[in-house]
């Protein structure tokens, strides 16, 4: 019984880490595309892009979030040929470009809170 | 690649055709980069399990085309309760309708027609196609009420000054017993012949002349003291709670105790005459003769009375058993109670 015990709780604990970590995330992975994009890229140069610096996100999420972003004007994007394959290639528009520059500013605002708060409730936990 | 095309026809099967082709198209190249990246680290061309793993990563083709769809509820998270909530009510007002009620009739007054296990049978199906018609019919209007609320400013009417008030289901609202002392009142003096009510006074009943009904005649007979002291307690029990509106266990348990006895009365009497009862109806077919009308209206007469009487038992017995389930959950009842009040406090505060 122990035994059973001892494994399910840390298991519930790691599944419960890793939704608040998604949820997290979640809400920062638009802002994360709109600024890679002020460079033009395809799909996978974007995505690669995105993990080598530390957001990986998946296709099934980043594709239809392209293409979301582009139908809220945000993005840009066309169809080119390179290296002899058909690509769509994506970057930011003048409305996103606008819409970017207030969430960088209100990311840096919600930042500079958190970590405020998380200053602290560590201070006062010590 | 053959791998590849099943997963991207199967991921097509589900997206909408104006955007399809465009889709599959930008995943297909996806998948390709990925595969000829890895190719590249390995120095050779993915091997069938190798491609299977890497489209594995990518979901079922269900799932990931509905990441492209929008969202769509057929209820959403809005109504959701409210439709568990009628699907919960509906599964319980079937069960009574179906199930319970001609249980308790074939119990109460047995039928050679039919058997408690054939009616239990019988009602169980019943319930089958009664819930069910039920829960498609709940389902479609909070369909409808989905698709109605899910227009923009739909949710942003209300008013916070419209909702209802909390409920104190420690007290007993005063209108409530009230009007049980004063309807309690009516029927006892009735009951005893000192109100007079024109189309209900035993004289004035001309179709059905109850004073002749052989169960009337035992109702107003041995029985009328019980029943007298039953409908007493009934308006003592009511005065008590409009005095002192705080819910007790002892007035539970005397108000379960008093439904108990009306119950226990009527169904003794009823059963007593049932077998009177059942033969005046099956004899009604026979009866055909002007002379024979009489006997007639007295069959219909008696059938109507019994009715009656079974449906204020069973509303008894109901009472009863909503108060012994009241006081075996006393202390969870006083902690909402408690809970509930001590939220408006704090809001209050």
């Amino acid at each position: 019984m122990t035994h059973c015990i001892s494994i399910k709780v840390p298991t519930m604990t790691n599944e419960m880490f890793e939704n608040l970590r998604l949820e997290l995330r979640r809400g920062c992975v638009p802002l994360a595309v709109l600024a890679e994009l002020g460079e033009e890229r395809y799909g996978y140069t974007l995505r690669k892009s995105l993990t080598e610096k530390g957001m990986a996100v998946d296709e099934g999420t980043l594709y239809p979030l392209l293409r979301r972003l582009e139908a809220q004007g945000l993005l840009v994007s066309e169809w080119r040929k390179e290296e002899n394959r058909s690509r769509r290639f994506y970057r930011l528009s003048a409305e996103g470009r606008r819409i970017l520059d207030r969430l960088i500013a209100e990311w840096g605002a919600m930042s500079a809170s958190l970590t405020g708060i998380i200053k602290e409730t560590n201070d006062g936990s010590r | 690649m053959d791998l590849v095309d099943r997963y991207l026809s199967a991921v097509g099967f589900w997206l909408p055709k104006d955007r399809k082709a465009d889709i599959l198209q930008e995943l297909a190249e996806d998948i390709r980069s990925e595969m000829e990246e890895k190719e590249a680290g390995l120095g050779r061309p993915l091997t069938g399990p190798e491609v299977e793993a890497l489209l594995k990563t990518r979901g079922r083709p269900s799932r990931m085309a509905s990441r492209y769809l929008p969202d769509r509820h057929l209820i959403g998270p809005t109504l959701f309760p409210m439709y568990v909530f009628a699907l919960k009510l509906a599964a319980w007002i079937g069960l009574g309708a179906a199930v319970v009620l001609p249980l308790a009739l074939s119990l109460l007054l047995p039928s050679r027609a039919a058997s408690p296990a054939e009616v239990l049978s019988r009602s169980i199906h019943a319930l089958w196609t009664l819930t069910l018609t039920w829960f498609a019919l709940i389902t479609i209007g909070f369909a409808v009420a989905e698709s109605v609320q899910g227009r923009p400013g739909s949710m942003r009417d209300w008013k916070p000054s419209r909702l209802p008030a909390v409920k104190n289901r420690m007290k007993i609202p005063r209108a409530s017993s009230l009007a049980e002392i004063l309807f309690g009142a009516f029927l006892l003096s009735w009951w005893l012949g000192a109100a007079r009510v024109p189309s209900l006074a035993f004289e004035d009943i001309k179709l059905l002349p109850l004073p002749d009904s052989p169960l009337w005649l035992d109702l107003r007979g041995p029985y009328l003291v019980p029943i007298s002291l039953v409908m007493m307690a009934g308006i003592v029990l009511a005065g008590i709670s409009l005095v002192r509106p705080q819910l007790t266990r002892l007035r539970v348990g005397a108000r379960a105790a008093l439904d108990a006895a009306a119950a226990g009365l009527i169904t003794t009497v009823l059963i007593g005459h049932w077998e009177t009862i059942r033969a005046g109806l099956r004899g009604l077919r026979g009866l055909k003769s002007a002379a024979e009308g009489m006997a007639k209206v007295e069959a219909i007469r008696d059938w109507v009375l019994s009715n009656v009487l079974f449906v204020i038992a069973l509303g008894g017995l109901i009472s009863c058993f909503v108060g012994i389930v009241k006081l075996a959950r006393w202390n969870r009842m006083e902690v909402k109670a408690d809970a509930s009040k001590s939220t408006s406090a704090d809001f209050l505060r």
